[in-house]
């Protein structure tokens, strides 16, 4: 046996490793050719100190290079192999991936910016105010005079004889207009302070957003239409405005804006059990869901079950409005004879609490992680 | 205010039903909150009456607002009684010390009435507005305040000393033991009902137990009066004696119709009880107040309202409100305002009734705002950049309470900062003097809800009192708290004055200013080298005091500093236009020298080689630190730093040969500076 037998026999086995179909296929060809003890080749190898020395040199080199090709073939062959068919899925995509640890904005922060980005597009300029006030700023500023029942001191954190917690945003009204001539177009947000007793739907802080607008010529008309237009910005395009007259003391004349209920679309009826507003805002003063003889006034078309967002009247109170009263505009020395305006105060809070479905107002201010990371 | 429907229908010839009543209520802004069926074709209508409209606070207030909204006409109900020829005089007398507290007092005296239960009619009114009956004579009193809003007292008059009115303060000390059987010391500035002996009556709020009206009254006396609201509040309030009387008083009664809910009253206890009612009434207070008069502009309807309603449909308006009109014109309508409307004082007041009864819905939604530029203000946009890095590095934002417990409001303040925190006077909460107690009070709500590794922060002020201010300084601040390692939560503030540009300008130097804060692992927090707040791990017996399992790393900065220093607008520099080469070396220093003193060795060593004029001298663009590193090899009370120098050439490319020369500068200056060595 020469190195001429060699040919045939490396193109045997670099067809077998060729056919090979798999990885077990392929050992069995590297078995057979190259196996530690009865290799093919090894046996070729093994027969090389039995040569006569003149055919050793030749042979071994014939044989060694039979051995280096199959070798390689194999190799090519078994990553060939692997690339065509891996073993396995490179990644189990259906394991969780491993997430960031992110925090969360607070959800009245979230509310809040949002209010203030509406506002800021119909010109709204940001101010703050000081959370502790004087009588001047929480109450004369603002037409409140002492026998108003707002002033009873049970109403109000009174730090000292004539300092208190401010009770509401609309301080930061008369700060502004003390110190700037109009046109004024201002939102204030930010903490107010009441010793309500605490429930589902009273906290003792909370935060309000007050909003106004001064310059000649504001009328009745802009402040519906500005406050609609927030309305839809806030709550969506469908959502239905209403202004009933009410009476606040620094303004003239006042409402309250309604938008239609947020959970039965203004029909007043229950709505199948989805969100989970259930006893949501609104719903710690709803006696009329708990006395099955009463009901809230409600459109004539909007039978019972009712409604708990809304007490079945199909409406839900947003905001307090109205025209800067005229002692409002003596008090910080514009002539209303000049100047005409709108303010407007709503609670944050609760605008979050409608709108994350959130029915406890007491949630916000615990910090729990597993509240805050819902939002 | 509990509004029977059957009993307003008495007053108003409508045909509205219940719900059509309540909506019509409503639109003029009597918002009726609950609709009860009562039966029997009543039903009672919580009507939720603004404090500027005591008038509805009565069911004839209530009625002249839906005649108004509906077109009827109200009718009065009959205050007319036979009277007895002997004057009220001979039987009583009445004396007003204070005319100031109390502008009108009227008694009538009733005699010889039959005290028993009311009639069916009159206790099915009373229960309709969720009143209990009593009896004939004090139901009567509880009817006519339902039904016009002047609240009455009826006395038993024989148990008057001397049968006399005297109306005046409590002298000091001065006993009285209310109908609720309630006993009270009074204080001298109390106005009291008396009679000619002692107190009988807390003016306007509750009468007395010896005087009332009891089973074997014969003879009654009758009072009608108005007191000051804010003398009323302060008695109910101080008292703990809020009744339906005193609610009415404080929001005002109409003076003019005190004389008609007297004789109203009269009437009816007649009805009721039998008994004659003496002529006339005993009166003392003030004169009646005079009518005012007021004018409204046609054209200031439209500036208000943005909407023009023509001058006749006001009027029309202000007439079906039984508001006089006295002239009417195109331009103006002047008119005389009704006793019973004290919140009709400005021509505004007027274009509100107009607004209410033509209909809100009427004004259309003006939509022509004209431009404003309302840029996001410097605080806004750093509140956002900070919120958006911290968020980024997992903390939650909180909302933490203003107020506190005063222990909780004076934690993690300065050693200097010794202001007694600002208190409420009727409650037991402080103003916090850092807004790290908020968060702090927060980590302990989620160590129980098992989450002890949150990482919370919170943006809000804290509440500095003032010597000689009213007003504290209230600062706004940012509070971070966590369980992480002081490295970790130092670098999370790094990258917050990274986010303003303000990376440069700050300073971490080891403090002992905050008790509250464990020695030794403390620092203040130096912005522009003055300083803007701190970070630390709380102390065990403060991290007790917020009941907390191990004490946090708390931070507080200044956040007004934060507005004030942020450079908003990021300043691209060139991109480096020669490769830098880095050098990591580690060099054994004592144990006590700080990484600043290495850096600023560091920093110094590589100017030296600057200022050695070398042309294409390394610069180094930074100094960090790789490891700290202790134990074999490095002897005792010396530590090992690995720190990575980054060197770049200025002007060329940087050869080794550079670089290993400044190298050895910079050790020279570690050398010579920290007795540092090269560690081999």
């Amino acid at each position: 046996m020469g190195p001429a037998d060699i040919q045939p026999l490396r193109a045997e086995a670099l067809a077998a490793v060729r056919a090979a179909r798999d990885a077990a296929a392929l050992e069995a060809v590297r078995i057979e050719w190259l196996g530690r003890k009865a290799g093919r080749i090894t046996d070729l190898m093994k027969r090389i100190p039995a040569l006569p020395p003149a055919e050793r040199a030749a042979f071994g080199q014939a044989v060694n290079e039979l051995k280096g090709a199959v070798t390689r073939e194999l190799e090519a062959r078994k990553s060939a192999l692997e690339a065509a068919r891996p073993p396995g899925p490179l990644v189990d995509v259906t394991m969780p991936g491993s997430r960031p640890s992110l925090g969360r904005l607070h959800p009245v922060t979230r509310a809040t910016r949002e209010l203030v980005e509406i506002f800021g597009r119909l010109g709204f300029q940001v101010v703050e105010g000081p959370e502790v006030e004087d009588e001047w700023h929480n109450f004369v500023g603002l037409n409140i005079p002492p026998e108003h029942p707002a002033r009873d001191p049970l109403e109000n954190y009174y730090l000292t004889d004539r300092v208190l917690l401010r009770t509401q945003t609309s301080t930061v009204q008369v700060r502004v207009m003390e110190s700037r001539r109009p046109p004024v177009r201002i939102i204030a947000p930010g903490r107010v302070y009441r010793p309500d007793t605490v429930d589902a739907g009273h906290s003792n802080m909370f935060h309000q957003l007050e909003g106004l607008w001064v310059d000649e010529g504001v009328t009745f008309a802009h402040l519906k239409g500005v406050l609609a237009t927030f309305a839809r910005a806030f709550f969506g395009p469908q959502v239905r405005t209403r202004f009933q007259p009410s009476y606040f003391p620094f303004t003239e004349p006042s409402a309250e804006m309604y938008v239609s209920c947020l959970l039965c679309a203004g029909t007043g009826i229950a709505a199948a059990a989805g969100r989970s507003a259930e006893g949501g805002p609104g719903g710690p003063d709803d006696k009329t869901a708990a006395e099955g003889s009463t009901s809230g006034v409600r459109p004539a078309d909007a039978p019972a079950p009712g409604c708990p967002v809304c007490k079945r009247t199909g409406w839900i109170e947003i905001l307090g409005c109205g025209m800067v009263d005229p002692n409002v505009f003596e008090a910080v020395g514009y002539d209303p004879e000049q100047v005409t305006g709108f303010a407007f105060g709503m609670g944050i809070d609760r605008l979050a609490m409608l709108k994350f479905a959130v029915n406890d107002i007491r949630l916000f201010f615990e910090n729990d992680l597993r509240f805050l990371r819902q939002f | 205010m509990n509004i029977s429907y059957l009993w307003l229908k008495e007053y108003v010839p409508t045909d509205l039903g219940v719900r059509e009543a309540a909506r019509a209520l409503t639109r003029v802004g009597l918002n009726v909150d609950a609709v009860t069926d009562l039966g029997g074709g009543d039903a009672r209508l919580l009507v939720e009456v603004t404090s500027n409209r005591p008038d509805c606070l009565g069911h004839v207030g209530v009625a002249r607002e839906l005649a108004a909204a509906a077109g009827a006409k109200v009718r009065l109900p009959d205050a007319a009684y036979p009277e007895l020829d002997e004057p009220v005089e001979k039987f009583t007398r009445v004396e007003v010390a204070e005319p100031d507290l109390c502008p009108l007092y009227t008694a009538r005296v009733i005699r010889g009435v039959h005290i028993g239960p009311s009639p069916a009619w009159l206790a099915r009114r009373l229960e309709a507005v969720g009143l209990r009956p009593v009896n004939n004579i004090v139901d009567v009193t509880n009817y006519v305040m339902m039904e016009c809003g002047q609240p009455l007292h009826a006395f038993d008059y024989s148990a008057l000393a001397e049968h006399r009115i005297v109306v005046r303060r409590a002298r000091p000390g001065e006993r009285f033991i209310a109908i609720d059987h309630s006993e009270h010391t009074l204080a001298a500035d109390r106005l009291v009902i008396a009679d000619a002996r002692r107190a009988v009556a807390l003016a306007g709020v509750m009468g007395g137990v010896d005087t009332e009206i009891s089973a074997s009254t014969a003879d009654v006396l009758l009072e009608a009066a108005v007191f000051d609201p804010l003398s009323i509040r302060n008695t109910a309030r101080t008292l703990g004696l809020a009744s339906e009387s005193s609610f009415r008083f404080e929001r005002r009664v109409d003076p003019c119709g005190t004389d008609w809910a007297s004789r109203r009253a009269c009437r009816l206890i007649c009805q009721a009880a039998g008994g004659r009612v003496a002529r006339g009434a005993a009166a003392a207070g003030k004169p009646l107040p005079a009518a005012r008069e007021l004018a409204l502009r046609a054209a200031r309807i439209k500036t208000l309202l943005g909407l023009a309603v023509p001058p006749e449909t006001a009027a029309d308006i202000l007439r079906r409100l039984q508001i006089e009109v006295l002239q009417a014109s195109a331009d103006s309508i002047v008119v005389r305002i009704p006793s019973w409307r004290p919140d009709l004082a400005r021509e505004a007041d007027l274009i509100e009734e107009v607004a209410r009864h033509h209909g809100y819905e009427k004004i259309p939604e003006g939509t022509h705002v004209p431009l404003a530029y309302a840029p996001r203000t410097r605080a806004e946009q750093v509140r956002e950049a900070v919120s958006a890095v911290l968020t980024g590095a997992g903390y939650f934002e909180a909302v933490t309470f203003t107020f506190t417990s005063r222990d909780h409001a004076v934690r993690l303040r300065p050693r200097d900062v010794t202001a007694e925190p600002l208190t409420c006077r009727a409650a037991p909460l402080a103003l916090r003097e850092s807004l790290a107690s908020g968060v702090l009070e927060s980590l302990r709500v989620n160590q129980g809800a098992g989450e002890p590794g949150v990482r919370l922060f919170e943006i809000a002020r804290r509440f500095i009192p003032v010597e000689g201010q009213e007003l504290p300084r209230e600062e706004a601040c940012l509070a971070l708290a966590s369980r992480d390692a002081f490295q970790s939560v130092r670098g999370v503030l790094e990258e917050v004055f990274r986010a303003l540009g303000l990376a440069d300008r700050v300073r971490f130097v080891a403090t002992d200013r905050y008790p509250d804060l464990e020695p030794g692992a403390a620092a203040e927090v130096l912005l522009d080298g003055r300083p803007a707040g701190f970070i630390g791990r709380a102390g065990a017996e403060a991290a007790a005091a917020f009941d907390l399992d191990e004490p946090p790393l708390v931070a507080e900065v200044e956040f007004e500093r934060l507005v004030d220093a942020a450079e908003l607008r990021p300043v691209f520099k060139p991109l480096p236009q020669f490769p830098s080469i880095v050098r990591d070396l580690a060099i054994v220093v004592d144990e006590a020298v700080a990484w600043e003193r290495i850096a600023d060795a560091v920093a110094a060593g590589a100017s030296a080689d600057a200022a050695a004029g070398a042309t294409g001298a390394a610069e180094l663009e930074s100094v960090g630190p790789l490891s700290v590193y202790r134990g074999k090899q490095v002897p005792e009370g010396k530590k090992s730093v690995a720190l990575r120098l980054v060197l770049r050439g200025a002007a060329a490319t940087l050869t080794h040969e550079q670089a290993d020369a400044t190298q050895a500068r910079i050790l020279e200056a570690l050398r010579s500076a920290l007795a540092a060595e090269l560690r081999q």
